[in-house]
Order: C-alpha cells, then structure tokens, then sequence
C-alpha cells in the first residue's frame, strides 16, 4: 500500500484475521490501496463534528426474565391468525411457541391494507392507461399474477394456494438453472400451501398463499443460511427471523431461497458460491445486486414476492437492473431480527415485487416495532394507501438532486427519469431542482463505514472455529486466519482488510470517524431538502447492467453502482426504486424516490400513482425457451 | 542505607452481576449448569441475531455507582471490542471500556483511609476454555453474563491493604445486592498493578519525567493470591531496583503451583482491539428521574444503619457496627427485634451463637430454614431463662436440621422424662468438683459463682433450670453451709 509499509500490510491482513496466499496477497492489498485512496475525499471534505443522537436508558430494554431465546413471537398486526408450520428437526420449542400464544386470541386488530385497484381476472392484466414511450417488451407469460391479484382470486376461489404454488414452481423449473436466481426450492411449500386451502375463508391472512422467495441471509428455523459463502456451509438456522415470522403468520408460503453477492458484498450477484446469477432480459448481463437473485426471479415470475437486504442499495439497484420494483424502508420500520448482519448500521429488510402494490400488501405485515431488535421504532402504521382522483400527486413537491444526474448516467437513462418526472407534474406533482453536494462524497462514506462494520459482524466465522487442513498452523489464531483465508471469496477479503484498516489503532480517527461525521452530514443535507420538497427523484443507478464477466478486476467501478442508492441508507430514509423505461438495448431502467424519515407512505403512494398510469412494470421477460427461439428465426 | 521503595497498588476488578439473565439475552446467568446449557443464538454469537440488553444489569451498576458517589455518565453507549479467542463466540467483546459508566467515587477502610475509582463500566463476560489433555473444549454458559468493572486509583499502599479493600468491597457489593461476590463461583475476579513510587511530586513519574513502569498481574482469583503476587512482585521489583537494573512495563501472569509471577508479555504489545460503536445498540441517555428513582431505592448504607441500629435500640455502635457487616445479619436483628426480641440480648446471640450455630450446621444466611418469628420465641425463652443456654442451642442445631421449633424443643428443649433433676445434688456435686471456684467466690469474687452454675449445668446434662440452680448457691455462699 501506498502510504502503508509492507509490514503494515501483513498488520492489517493480521487484524482482519486472515492470512492471504502469496498470489492474490499483492493483487489484494494493490486494490485495497486504491480503494483507501478514493476514500480519502471524505478526509478532505473537512465535515463538521455533528451531535448524536441519545436514547432513554431502559426504553427498549428488556426486563430481567429468563425465557428462552427469543421469546414470544411478536404479535401479528392485524387480526391473529393460525400459526404457521415451524421447519426443522426442534420439537420442543415448537409446543413452547404454541403455548406461548394461544391460538384463537385475537391481536389488537388494525385495518389491513385493502388491495387497491380494479380486481383482474385470472390471466387478465389491467389494461395499461399509457404507455408513455415506444414499446419495451410486452406483458407476458403464465404466472404473471401479482400479489394483489392472487389475494383477490383466492377471496373470490378463483385458484387454490396449491395451484398457484405450483405455476410458481413451473415457472422455476422453466428458468433454472439457466438463471442461477433460486438456490433451494422448499420441500415444505406444497404441505404448507395445502394447509391453507383448507382454511376456512375467516382465518385467512392478508398474504393468504402468497408464495415469497427469501435471500439467502435471512434466518429460516432449520434451514440452511449460507449467504452465499463457502462459510457457512452446512449451517442451519435455529430461528425463523421476524420479518419471515411475520409473513407466515399473515399467511404467506416460504418459496425458497435465493442467491445473492457473497456477505451481501456486491452489486452484481457474481460473487456467490453458487455461482453467477443472470439478468432474465439479458442472459450476458448481470442482475445487479447483492439481493439480484431475488430481483431476477421476482423479474421473471418466479414469484409475485421477494424479500432482500439493502444496505447500500442491495435491494434497489437490483430491481432497476430487472425492471421490478424495490423497497428500502425507513429505518427502524422493518425488524432486522434474523437478517446476517454485514453493516449493522445501514442494513435493512425490504420487500420486492412487480408492482408497488405488492409492497404496501407485505409492508403491511413486515412493518412494526419487535422487541428482537431494539433499533425498531414505533413509526404510526402504513394503513391503507390510495390513488384517488386524476390529480392525485396534487400538492406534493419532488426534488430533482441535480448531483444525480451527472455521475456518468448515460443520456438515455436521463431522458427518461425526466420523462417519469414529467409524467408526476401531470399528476399534480410540482417538480424543482434541488441540491445534495454530498452525494459526491457519500459512497466514499459509505465505503469507510460499510466494510469497518462488516469487519465486525464477519469476526464471528467461522462459527464452529477454524477446520484445520494438514497446511494450517498449529495455534487457533492461526489456523483461524489460514481458513478464513481460504473460505472467503476476495471481495469479502478486500472488505474485510479496509475495514480493519479503518477501525485500526492510530488510524480510526481519520478513516472511520470520519465516515461516521460524513453519514450525519448526509442525513442533515437530506433534511434540508426535504424542508423544501416532500420527495427526491432521480436515477436508482448511474450504471446500466453491465456482462457478467466485467468489473470483478475492477472494484472502484463496481463499486459506483451505488453512488445514488447509499444516501438513503447513510440517512437512513425510505426509497423505492421501479421502472421507467427500456433504454436502447432494451434493458429496464430505475426510477428512484427518496422520503423524509418516516414518510415511507408518501413515497409508496407517489410510486403506485406513477404505475396506475403507466405499465413498465408489467413488462415481462420472455421466458428462455422462447427467447431461443426468436433467436433460431 | 535508603528506605525500600514504597509501591503503588492498583486493582482491577471484575463482578459478576447478580441478575437473573444474561446480559444481552435472555439465557440464565447461572453457575454450575452442565456445559452450553444456558445459550441461545445471541451469545453463541449466531449470525443474525442481535443484543436485548438488560436493564436490570445497568440499575445494578448505577447503584453501585452511586453507592461509591461516582459521577455517572449522562450520555452512555457501548463499544465492541475485537479479538479472536475460541471462547469469544462473536469475535468481539461488548463493552463501555471507551465511555465507562462512572467515574471517581471512593470506598473507605476501616482505618479511614479511602481507595478512589478511576471508572466502573458495564461489559459482558466471555466463554470459558477448558484444556484437557491436547484438547480444549468451550464452555460458553459464563459467554455474555453481565460484569461490572471497577478500576482503582494506583493508590493502595501495601498488598495487605490491597487484600483488605477487596474484603470490604465484596461485603459492600453483596450489601447492594449488585453481586453474590462469591470467588469460587469466578463472581469475583482480579488483576493488580504494581508500580514502585519513585518519591517527589508527581508520583507517576520519576525525576526525568519519564512515566514510572508498571507491572500489571493478571489472574488472581483469591484474596490470598492478590497478596501473595504482589507480595511477590514487590519484593522483585525491589531486588531488580537494588541491583540497578531498569524496569519495564510488562503483563505478568500468577503462577499459583510455584508462588511466583511470570512474564505474559511487554507493554505496547497490547493488541489493537478495533472498537467500534455497538451499531445494534443506540447510545442511550442516564435521566436526572432515572437516578433519583435508584437513590430513592438504595438500600441504606452499613455505616448508617449500624447508627441507626445504635440510636433506636440501643446498643453500643460497635455491636451495631459487626452487625451491620453483612446485610444479611442486620436484617435478621432487625425481624427478631420486631418480632419483640430484647435488643441487646438479640445482637449479642445472633452475633456469638448464632453464627456459630450456622457454621456448625453448614449453612449460609439464604439457607435458613426458618423464620425469624419461630426464633424470637426461642430467644423469648433463653431470656427469661426458661431454657438454658446449651439447651437453647441444641434447640437452634435442630431448627436448622431443619425442624420446626415446637418440634425442636419437644425433642431436644426439655429434660427426658423422668424425675427432675435433683438441683441440691447438683449444687453440692459442682462444688465438690470445683473448690478452688467456691472458694473464690467466697472471698468476695462475685464473676467465680459462673463456674459453679457452669459445672451444674453440665453435670445436669444442660437441663437444669440456671436460676434455680444460682438462687441455691447463694443459700451456700456462708461458708460452712
Ligand atoms: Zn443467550
């Protein structure tokens, strides 16, 4: 390293915990150097020390009472309803959870979110009030069904769960492996989607038989939880996290697993032990990520529902790369019980669907505070959200950050978020341009802060201690950084040793201390501009999806995926990304909508109004057979 | 001839906080439970899950803190701690080592002098390894239990005095119910520093200004171990000042199979330890409300409720004071007083038999078996002398057995059946026995009757009613008679 001696390379490789073979030692730390180099704007920016923020003691604290972790399952919101089948070999916990809510006692009821919409029929598709731009790909396909289309067709009997479950895992064994999106195909699903049909209409769940692909990092009681890494081979989790306990409550069916960047650290799903997932409208193209497994078969219909992780746009970028639309919530809306952590402090669970009605639907269920993580907040519930009217923007203000609109985004991925933006005045919207100078500065924050946490979380594996091979040391410590080593791929590596960097004795002032200031100078900017305007819009990425084989030489320009996405999980604020639009090579674009804190409602309603009058999200890719085929003529 | 240098102890010590559970989740903080039976995926460090922090472990701490009158930080968070150990589950420690707790505070000597407090903060506990053979196997039922750290100010003069402060500190943290502060259970654990005061101003330097060096000892997990390693470590220090060798800062560890220390590694090799925010626990503000609740719900100092004891019943402050040693005593002078027991006569009983009584039997306060209002009868009758002394602590030995007392003094209280003894025969066989003691209390030695009544009562098997027994010898003090 340039301003780091040979020695202090061996340091830090030292502090990270590993020991790093000969032939990728130099290509490593060269590439760490650079990274450590780009961050140093941060340094230069000279951010003010800003104050932070202090909680009562003891109010979320819990009380002195040994009950098995981890307690009582947090009440559904909404009406109780049956509990879910628990996976997994534990018998005992499972008469423990029952005992502990007895079934047949109603929760303190809160109106669920009515679908909004006409009701389709089964097969049919609202018909597109406008298409704002020449054709993209049209809407097509067997299980093109929405969320909230499956919740109406199961009131009306249309279809059963099982039905559903099944044209879901049809459509899996259509796509895959070709796509490499869906990594385990739950045994349990079709038992579990049985058991609902012979629920008796009353007990039904608002997600009543909605099928839900889950990534990999997201805890599920009994199965596996590899997040993509050699790591955590054969590791079962013992817990179903929150969110997951919540959606199984409210009547969902657990698909299965999908893959994602290993640790959750990358933006193209390329760096998976289960290898490389694809973009469903482009096989060459990557599907973004880290939560691109579930964004490519959420895209390709595998599944009207997905659940990923954002915490520098995992869930966003993705969904613009695949054409879906992708939620990161406030802050403190949505548990983190049970999600592997790898920046605790930006991480979040979202959900991803086609449409934003979908979202509203699982937010539903997902949001509310959970005594598991106490950074959960008690925000007021989302309700019902709807579109009323032909002006039904009236009155709300949308920022332009003109900062996102350089940074490289390509002339048309500009056109047509300016278009979207058009299209939200027509709605009664007032569009202004406004300033964020920070977001220059912001993923070099994010980079100082992101891999110093994650160099934290990752100090835990491997779980069972290291498994010797006849060429590790003798000693613990050795024999610990010589696995490590070796399990982890290298951009896990790399994160790993400018995290140590950063937190290291004599150096953490200037490196992560100074992220810490530049996410509080972030958050500050973004409330002034939202003093002014109710909503940020812009690009979700300044970078069209790139081939599967690119980049991974080059971490810097990989890492510039996320130069619009971070500021909101620095900030902490909700964000959706949703389509826009095909660029020339008719891949999707991703529109991006910031909130105020809290105001997850407000940017959910300005995305369903923006697709009540245009059909991007509709759009579907054609399955791969087909796709052969029009390549044959 | 120059004097030995004087040395400058300071202690570190360790306390296992008496809650319930753990310190970030809600696992037993128990001993003795058969290997990673009390564990959950938070203190196995599970990936995915995350701290549900105690808020009885942090009142504990505060009332030690306010106990001590440490300056209690208005604005607290913690600090992960990074190190690999095979007994770390997480990989890191959760601690307020960056931003303790409290500062400052005092706690004082019998002798008056005060050992100040640098800082008390709240950390969780590790695993625990156990080496077998080649092999070592991982407890981690102690992993995440909650412990308050108390740092002393390098201000304890001797390895005596070091010893002694730690027996006052365990009494005092037991008082406060803020740890059981038992040694054997690692409730209470301890590392000291050492450095040799090298006179002049400012004592933490020498003449060139140079900080003086400091030895720290680690793993001394007894009272008598302390004294004995620094005892140890002084006498190096001053055998390798007198031959002029310079000394280093260094860790040392107790070697306890050889009575010595031994060199663990220098200073400055201290480990980098990465801290970072707890990101999975917000910073959280100590209230002015908070506290004053806690102070409102102290229990009452030793000192003040010996003086207490002392002003309301009575009895000397020095008596009041040894009953106010350990809470557990005071409370129960406190119940037999009220159950209508004669002040002096209880603080004097409970202080002699007793305890003594208790350490025959074996057991500890907690595991009295019976209630203070059985007792007071018990008391009621030794006082006005309708049992004997020996016949009341046969009564007591078997209340801890543990028998009710009605049942206690049918079968061991009373005479066996038969005649009653006959007190004349007694009296003349006591003096008999004991002529020199007649004699003297003839000759006016008022103290020497105690010896006759004494010998009575044992030759009577302990039955015998003692005033009965006196109002006969004294129709026998004329001599001849
Ligand atoms: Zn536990």
């Amino acid at each position: 390293m340039s301003d780091l001696p040979e020695s202090l390379s061996d340091h830090l490789a030292f502090l990270a915990g590993l020991s790093l073979a000969e032939d990728e030692a130099g290509e490593l730390l060269s590439q760490c150097d650079r990274i450590l180099d780009s961050l140093r704007v941060v340094q230069a920016a000279g951010l003010p020390e800003e104050e932070q923020e202090y909680f009562p003691a003891f109010s979320h604290w819990r009380e002195d009472r040994p009950r098995g972790f981890p307690g009582p399952l947090p009440e559904p919101r909404g009406k109780a309803w049956p509990r879910p089948p628990v996976f997994g070999p534990s018998k005992e916990n499972t008469e423990e959870e029952s005992a502990r809510s007895p079934g047949g006692e109603t929760a303190p009821a809160r109106e669920v979110p009515d679908p909004p919409g006409p009701a389709p029929g089964l097969g049919e598709h609202p018909p597109p009030r406008r298409s704002p731009l020449p054709e993209g790909p049209s809407p097509e396909g067997s299980s093109a069904l929405s969320g909230t289309d499956l919740v109406d067709g199961f009131r009306r009997g249309d279809f059963t769960c099982r039905e559903v479950l099944e044209a879901c895992l049809e459509e899996i064994s259509n796509w895959e492996p070709g796509l490499g999106a869906v990594i385990e195909v739950f045994e349990e699903a079709e038992e579990r989607a049985a058991a609902l049909d012979r629920l008796p209409p009353e007990e039904r769940g608002p997600l009543h038989g909605v099928p839900v692909l889950v990534k990999d990092n997201i805890c599920i009681r009994g199965k596996e939880c590899r997040c993509g890494s050699l790591m955590l081979e054969g590791y079962r989790a013992p817990w179903t996290a929150t969110a997951l306990a919540r959606l199984e409550a409210a009547g969902a069916v657990l698909l299965g697993r999908t893959n994602m960047d290993e640790f959750a650290f990358g933006s193209s799903t390329g760096t998976s032990c289960f290898g490389k997932t694809r973009n469903p409208w482009n096989p060459e193209l990557c599907p973004g990520g880290s939560s691109g497994g579930t964004a490519a078969a959420v895209a390709a219909g595998l599944s009207p529902l997905g659940l990923g992780s954002d915490t520098g746009g995992s869930i966003r970028q993705p969904a613009a790369l695949c054409g879906i639309t992708g939620f990161k919530p406030t802050r403190g809306r949505v548990s983190r019980d049970g999600l592997v952590a790898f920046a605790s402090s930006l991480d979040g669970i979202g959900p991803m669907s086609r449409g934003v009605s979908d979202l509203v639907l699982s937010l539903g269920v997902l949001e509310g505070p959970d005594p598991r993580d106490l950074t959960t907040l008690s925000l007021p519930p989302l309700g019902k959200i709807e579109v009323r009217g032909a002006r039904p923007l009236d009155g709300i203000r949308i920022g332009l950050p003109r900062e996102h609109f350089g940074m490289g985004l390509p002339e048309a991925h500009g056109g047509l978020v300016l278009e979207a933006a058009r299209i939200f005045e027509e709605m009664g919207a007032t569009c202004v341009e406004v300033s964020l100078p920070s977001t220059r500065i912001a993923l070099s924050i994010y980079h100082l802060l992101a891999p110093a946490e994650a160099s934290s979380n990752l100090a835990r594996f491997p779980l069972r201690g290291p498994r010797s091979s006849p060429s590790s040391p003798p000693d613990f410590f050795g024999a610990l950084r010589s696995f490590r080593g070796r399990t982890f791929g290298s951009e896990v590596k790399r994160r790993l040793l400018v995290g140590a960097f950063c937190l290291s004795a004599g150096h953490r002032e200037a490196w992560y201390e100074r992220g810490r200031a530049g996410a509080l100078r972030v958050r500050s900017e973004y409330a002034e501009v939202f003093e002014k305007v109710d909503l940020c819009l812009g690009p979700t990425t300044p970078v069209p999806a790139f081939p599967l084989e690119d980049r991974s030489r080059d971490p810097l320009a990989h890492y510039q995926c996320d130069a619009l996405t971070v500021g909101a999980n620095l900030a902490g604020l909700p964000a959706l990304s949703l389509p826009c639009g095909f660029d020339p090579e008719g891949m999707p674009v991703g529109l991006h909508l910031v909130g105020p804190p809290g105001r997850d409602g407000c940017v959910l309603l300005a995305g369903l109004a923006y697709q009540e009058g245009t059909d991007w999200h509709l759009r579907r890719p054609s399955p791969p057979e087909r796709r052969r085929k029009e390549r044959a003529r | 001839m120059t004097l030995p240098l004087r040395p400058r102890i300071g202690l570190e010590i360790h306390v296992r906080l008496a809650t319930r559970t753990k310190l970030f989740c809600s696992c037993e903080n128990r001993f003795g439970a058969p290997p990673n039976s009390l564990v959950c995926p938070t203190c196995l460090g599970l990936p995915g899950s995350l701290p549900h922090p105690n808020r009885t472990a942090l009142e504990l701490a505060l009332r030690a803190a306010l106990a001590f009158g440490s300056e209690i930080a208005r604005r607290q968070s913690f600090d992960r701690k990074h190190y690999f150990y095979p007994d770390l589950p997480k990989g890191y420690q959760c601690t307020q080592q960056r931003t303790p707790l409290a500062r400052g505070g005092s706690l004082t000597l019998p002798d008056g002098r005060t050992v100040s407090f640098l800082r008390l903060h709240l950390e969780e506990d590790a695993g625990k390894s156990l080496h077998a053979g080649r092999k070592t196997w991982i407890d981690l039922n102690r992993a995440g239990t909650p412990l308050l750290e108390l740092v002393t100010e390098p201000t304890i003069r001797s390895p005596k005095e070091a010893r002694l402060f730690l027996t006052i500190l365990r009494r005092r943290l037991r008082w406060l119910r803020v740890s059981d502060g038992d040694m054997e259970k690692g409730s209470l654990r301890c590392d000291a520093n050492v450095s040799l005061d090298p006179g002049g101003a400012r004592n933490d330097r020498n003449e060139e200004g140079a900080p003086v060096p400091r030895i720290e000892i680690k793993n001394l997990n007894s009272f008598r171990r302390v004294e004995a390693a620094l005892d140890f470590e002084i006498e190096r220090l001053r055998e390798l000042a007198r031959r002029g060798v310079s000394i280093r800062s260094e860790t040392r560890s107790w070697d306890e199979k050889n009575d010595r220390t031994r060199h663990m590694r220098w200073k400055g090799e201290a480990p980098d330890y990465r801290y970072l925010p707890e990101p999975d626990i917000p910073p959280f503000r100590i209230d002015e409300e908070v506290l004053e609740s806690l102070r409102l719900s102290r229990p009452e100092s030793p000192r003040l409720r010996a003086e207490r004891f002392s002003r309301d019943h009575g009895i000397p402050l020095p008596v009041a004071s040894e009953l106010c040693m350990e809470r557990e005593s005071a409370d129960w002078f406190e119940a037999l007083v009220e159950a209508g027991a004669a002040p002096d006569y209880c603080a004097n009983w409970l202080r002699r038999e007793f305890r003594s009584c208790l350490r025959r039997a074996r057991i500890v306060w907690d595991e009295i078996p019976f209630l203070p209002g059985e007792c007071a009868k018990l008391l009621r009758m030794l006082q006005e002398g309708t049992l004997s002394p020996s016949a009341g602590r046969r009564v007591l030995e078997a209340m801890c057995s543990p028998l009710p007392f009605e049942e206690a003094l049918a079968r061991v209280g009373r005479p066996p059946a038969g005649p009653e003894p006959d007190l004349d025969r007694l009296v003349e066989e006591a003096c008999r026995r004991r002529p020199e003691a007649l004699e003297d209390w003839r000759r006016g030695k008022e103290n020497a009757v105690h010896a006759l009544i004494g010998e009575a009562m044992r030759l009577s098997g302990g039955y015998a009613d003692p005033k009965a027994l006196r109002a006969r010898f004294d129709a026998r003090r004329a001599p001849g008679t």
